[in-house]
């Protein structure tokens, strides 16, 4: 490249990577294989004051090209310019001190310090006598988590504390209160409820207005269109095309950018024969009064919708025995269950997958076929005994029925995608004969294509006469499977909806119900529900 | 030949195979004495107390979150008293044991055996409790347990110790069948139990889950409290057994037996690649630890170097150890 183009970009772009490259890395950034390309001839760039949005599925290599970005690993071949100059040795320090700011998928926060002294970590304000400035530190947070209209959060609070979405806005003011130059947000609004990610939507557009600069990864498509200027897609660590959001014609066909075949439909439903009550809840305490009454019959999926918080795991958890309960019922098939045992709850046929997949779905450092046998085990075992033998075959036979993407089913859980993994929980429960699956946030964090697996899994097993009760924040999901929808509010029930009835807006005015999230700002109108 | 290697390699406890073989080389080049079937032999029985101990050891290390048992040394030293005062009329506890006609019958010793193992076992329960319904950190709870467990000892023995013991007691300590030393073969049968249990019962596959994500254990069905307060009481009965041997080893029972004992169990259990962490790690691993630190030891004694280099020594070995265990596994994930 000659020395007159390099400057022409320059004056262009706030960052430009050309043709980089990087092989398999360990968790210091240094390359393992450089053979396999976790990112393979990619050019990327960055214009002033542009939303531009990385798209591609799960190991696509969106974040290890975010990473690259920030200096924690460094290219084996290509070159990588911020402010127009070639950076040979990009580093944390070096690419922090340009401005580049990031808020990670993975939490960066320590549990035990307050709001304030996270955001603020290591550059806490000092009054007399070399003490930290409580109060001029506080202050100092609450602007930055005012800016992003998340008045509730106490700033005095420890963060432990907080519900995983209020977490997501400190690690955001966090970032903010760097005053970056380029902000990258890495699936921001994955834990928030609508009306955050409006109020989180506001906070990027003024900021695009001061001029900053960010790189956007998400999931979801429709948020493209909302904050996107420019869009560009990776798949199989290769940069495909890169687009401004005005001329994208479909959304199918960033999708099919995406996965690289032809997607037919994401939500596989297949038509199933309704049979009995599977499971029945009867005036089941939830907390704050209220008594919650649910069905769930044979060959039905049914949603439980809400924004966070509205009691829905919380329900889920008591019906399942983890937690205990003051009054009510729950009946598995006729026979009352026991409360508060899991063990009970499993016997009896039901399965839960929790929404914290890291946290409560997985042991990570087991592998496939150790974490599918940690409920079948005792319908396999004899005397306590459980063979070998028998264990591999069963994990073998899920592994291969749930099409889980694995080398072998020895692999450690912790290497596999996010979908895989959803798929290796999920048979733990089939392997065990599980009739009723409780499904907490089934697809979080899960790439499209993995998605569409799940469903469709989720309709099979519907079609086989399991009841399915699938807890979601996604309207679209909720509509697009459910053949029932609870909606709750405040811990209770605030609607039930069945068949035509069923749609996006139902749904967010029964959760909303218009009262308690008024300081919070409007519902964000149509465009954040747009379903 | 070299898959083969890269094979061997693989094996979870090649770090520490691989250190036993290193040591015993490098002494054996400096001393003719070390690499002797009779010295080999002694090394093995000198490791078993402290094996039997890193069995339990390693089982509460398996539950994670903190487990770990600081008491170990504490019940092996109040479980012996509990046994010998079993044997020894209380009035006549002061005397020499040697002066005295001990009760040699096979009733006497079995029930001095089983009052061992309950009063290890009631402590064991005790600390269970304390962690799993209480919950104490194990840290703390274990931490008490030692205090208290070794202030009892040396309160009913009046803090005198007692020599000599019943003949068919010492057979458990210096006896052998067949040519094989009774510590030994409980050692190893203790170990091929145990590990038996962890591959291949509903046990031990719910002990590596909750040691590794104790949510998602939760989650499967999993009785954790109780899985708990069974690993505490098994592991405080596996350190009363580790009491009985080395009382019948050396023919007595002090209230101080065992005293700093836990941190050669938790050396043994660690050295042997059970992580700190939980989760992760085997019993024959801890058996292995305990040899190497025998090893060490007999080392240590052949070559005439000041005992006071024994405990430097060892503790620079245990960091050693445990910096090329790490190191071979990750190049056994990193392959």
């Amino acid at each position: 490249m000659t020395a007159t183009a390099t400057a022409a970009t320059a004056a262009a772009d706030i960052i430009s990577l050309r043709g980089v490259s990087k092989g398999l890395y360990d968790l210091n950034g240094k390359t393992l294989n450089k053979h396999i390309r976790v990112l393979d001839d990619v050019d990327f760039s960055l214009r002033p004051g542009e939303v531009h949005v990385l798209l591609g599925e799960n190991g696509a290599g969106k974040s290890s090209l975010v990473k690259m970005i920030c200096g924690a690993i460094g290219p084996d071949a290509g070159t990588i310019c911020i402010d127009g100059r070639e950076v040979a040795n990009n580093d944390p320090h070096t690419a922090l001190s340009f401005g580049v700011a990031i808020v990670s998928q993975e939490f960066s926060l320590c549990p035990n310090l307050s709001v304030a002294e996270n955001v603020f970590l290591g550059r806490e304000p000092v009054g007399k006598a070399g003490f930290v400035d409580v109060a001029a530190l506080r202050a100092a947070a609450r602007v930055q988590l005012d800016r992003l209209g998340a008045a509730n959060i106490n700033v005095a609070a420890k963060v432990r504390s907080l519900a995983v979405a209020d977490q997501q806005l400190v690690e955001i003011a966090k970032a903010l209160s760097l005053d970056p130059r380029v902000l990258i947000l890495d699936e921001p609004t994955s834990t928030l409820t609508d009306n955050q990610v409006a109020n989180l939507f506001r906070v990027v557009r003024r900021l695009r207005e001061e001029g900053v600069s960010m790189i956007y990864i998400t999931h979801k498509l429709k948020e493209i269109f909302e904050i996107g200027d420019r869009v560009t897609v990776l798949r199989d660590g290769r940069s495909i095309r890169t687009v401004a959001v005005e001329e994208i014609d479909s959304v199918d066909g960033m999708i099919q950018l995406m996965i690289g075949s032809k997607l037919e439909n994401l939500f596989h439903k297949e038509k199933a024969s309704i049979g009995p009550v599977a499971l029945d809840v009867r005036d089941l305490d939830n907390g704050k009064g209220q008594k919650v009454s649910i069905t769930l019959r044979q060959g039905e999926i049914v949603g439980l919708a809400g924004i966070v918080g509205a009691g829905r795991t919380e329900l889920a958890r008591k019906i399942f025995g983890i937690d205990p309960y003051g009054s009510g019922e729950v009946r598995v098939f006729g026979t009352p269950l026991p409360k508060g045992s899991p063990k009970r709850a499993i016997q009896a046929g039901i399965g839960f997958i929790p929404e914290d997949r890291k946290r409560q779905g997985i042991v990570p450092l087991l592998s496939i076929a150790e974490n599918m046998n940690h409920v079948s085990m005792r319908k396999m075992s004899r005397r306590g005994f459980v063979s070998k033998r028998s264990r591999r075959l069963l994990a073998t036979e899920y592994v291969d029925k749930l099409r889980v993407a694995a080398a072998s089913i020895d692999q450690e859980i912790r290497y596999l995608s996010g979908g895989n993994q959803q798929k290796v929980i999920l048979g733990k429960w089939l392997s065990a004969g599980t009739r009723i699956i409780i499904l907490d946030e089934p697809t979080r964090g899960i790439d499209v294509s993995a998605k569409s697996a799940i469903y469709r899994l989720m309709g099979e097993l519907a079609a086989g006469g399991a009841a399915i009760l699938m807890i979601s924040s996604e309207l679209q999901e909720i509509v697009g499977m459910s053949d029932r929808v609870y909606v709750m509010r405040n811990f209770g029930i605030s609607a039930t909806l069945e068949g035509e009835a069923i749609s996006g807006e139902a749904i967010l005015n029964s959760a909303m119900g218009g009262d308690e999230i008024t300081d919070n700002g409007p519902l964000g109108g149509s465009s954040t529900t747009t379903v | 030949m070299p898959i083969t290697l890269r094979r061997l390699t693989m094996i979870k406890e090649a770090g520490i195979i691989g250190w036993i073989v290193v040591v015993g080389l490098l002494v054996s080049l400096l001393t003719p004495a070390f690499l002797t079937p009779a010295n080999l032999l002694n090394i093995i029985i000198q490791s078993s107390v402290v094996g039997i101990m890193a069995i339990g050891m390693t089982l509460v290390i398996l539950t994670g979150e903190g487990g770990i048992d600081l008491s170990a040394g504490s019940i092996l030293g109040i479980s012996s008293v509990a046994m010998a005062m079993a044997i020894i009329p209380v009035e006549l506890y002061r005397e020499t044991a040697l002066t005295l006609n001990l009760p040699n019958d096979m009733g006497t010793i079995v029930t001095a055996v089983a009052i061992c193992l309950v009063t290890g076992a009631l402590c064991g329960l005790v600390n269970g409790v304390l962690i799993a319904f209480v919950k104490l950190p194990p840290f703390i709870a274990t931490l008490a347990m030692m205090s208290a467990a070794r202030g009892i000892a040396a309160y009913i023995s009046a803090g005198i110790p007692t020599y000599g013991l019943p003949s068919r007691l010492v057979w458990v300590g210096q006896g052998d069948i067949l040519g094989f030393p009774v510590p030994v073969l409980l050692m190893l049968v203790l170990a091929a139990v145990v590990h038996l249990v962890l591959t291949r019962t509903t046990f031990g596959i719910a002990l590596f889950a909750l040691g590794g994500n104790r949510e998602t254990a939760r989650f499967s069905g999993i009785n954790v409290k109780a899985m708990l307060l069974v690993v505490y009481t098994l592991a405080a009965l596996f350190f009363a057994i580790a009491g009985i041997i080395m009382s019948a080893r050396g023919n007595q029972v002090h209230p101080d037996a065992g005293l700093g004992y836990e941190l050669y169990a938790i050396g043994a259990t660690v050295i042997g690649g059970t992580s700190m962490l939980g989760g992760r790690g085997g019993v024959l691993g801890a058996i292995l630890g305990a040899v190497f630190m025998a090893e060490v030891q007999n080392a240590i004694n052949l070559l005439n170097i000041p005992v006071a280099y024994m405990k430097p020594i060892l503790g620079l070995l245990i960091i050693l150890a445990v910096l090329l265990d790490q190191w071979q596994k990750k190049r056994s994930i990193g392959d």
